[in-house]
């Protein structure tokens, strides 16, 4: 099965956010950014569209799958 | 000043104390009825608490998720629930008497399982949606 890989600690780090801050912006809880940094859950289409429009980044650059 | 938010979490740690305390309350002897009692305030401080006074997290996306998983496996724990119920009726029509098949379970009985099912989905929700705090940067 496809594993999800994210560069979302990466780009959180560049651009000094903290995890709260994030979830603040994209309208979830902490523990849904902790989950989706260490790949345990699939976000929806809309969460990863919010998440990448704060980083000025696409959905494709911030998540992709492994097989 | 910035209001404080109750973890959605602990929410559900005090729905599952409240109605732990309630469903255990209804098992007890009849004359510790009292004890019925204190149950139910708790329950009541519990509930108005979390919706009357304060503000609690809204549920997003994983947490709606794992709340569904957690109604899940509740519905299969009820449904091993009625097979025990059923079971513990099955054994009492062998007089020949037309009122073998009617069996009478005690509607505390029924009142705790049922408030011990809200109490065991609110525990599953905290088992399942509990992350890992070692990973937080904050």
């Amino acid at each position: 099965m496809p594993e999800l890989t994210t560069k979302l600690k990466e780009y959180r780090a560049k651009t000094g956010m903290k995890q709260g801050e994030l979830a603040e912006r994209v309208g979830v809880r902490r523990e849904t950014i902790i989950r989706l940094e260490k790949g345990q859950y699939n976000p929806s289409l809309k969460l990863a569209m919010d998440i990448a429009k704060v980083f000025g980044t696409t959905v494709e650059e911030l998540f992709s799958f492994e097989d | 000043m910035k209001k404080q938010i109750t973890n959605l979490r602990n929410k559900h740690i005090m729905i599952f104390i409240g109605f732990t305390a309630l469903a255990a309350s209804l098992l007890i002897p009849s004359d510790m009825k009292w004890l019925i009692y204190i149950g139910m305030v708790i329950l009541a401080f519990g509930v108005s608490y979390f919706y009357g006074t304060g503000e609690y997290e809204k549920p997003d996306e994983l947490a709606r998720e794992n709340y569904n998983r957690a109604t899940r496996y509740t519905f299969l724990i009820a449904i091993a629930v009625l097979i025990v119920l059923s079971l513990m009726g099955s054994g009492a029509g062998d007089n020949g008497s037309v009122y073998d098949d009617i069996v009478t379970i005690p509607a505390n009985i029924i009142a705790a399982c049922a408030f011990g099912l809200i109490a065991v989905r609110s525990l599953l929700f905290v088992i399942i949606d509990n992350s890992d705090k070692g990973e937080e940067d904050e």
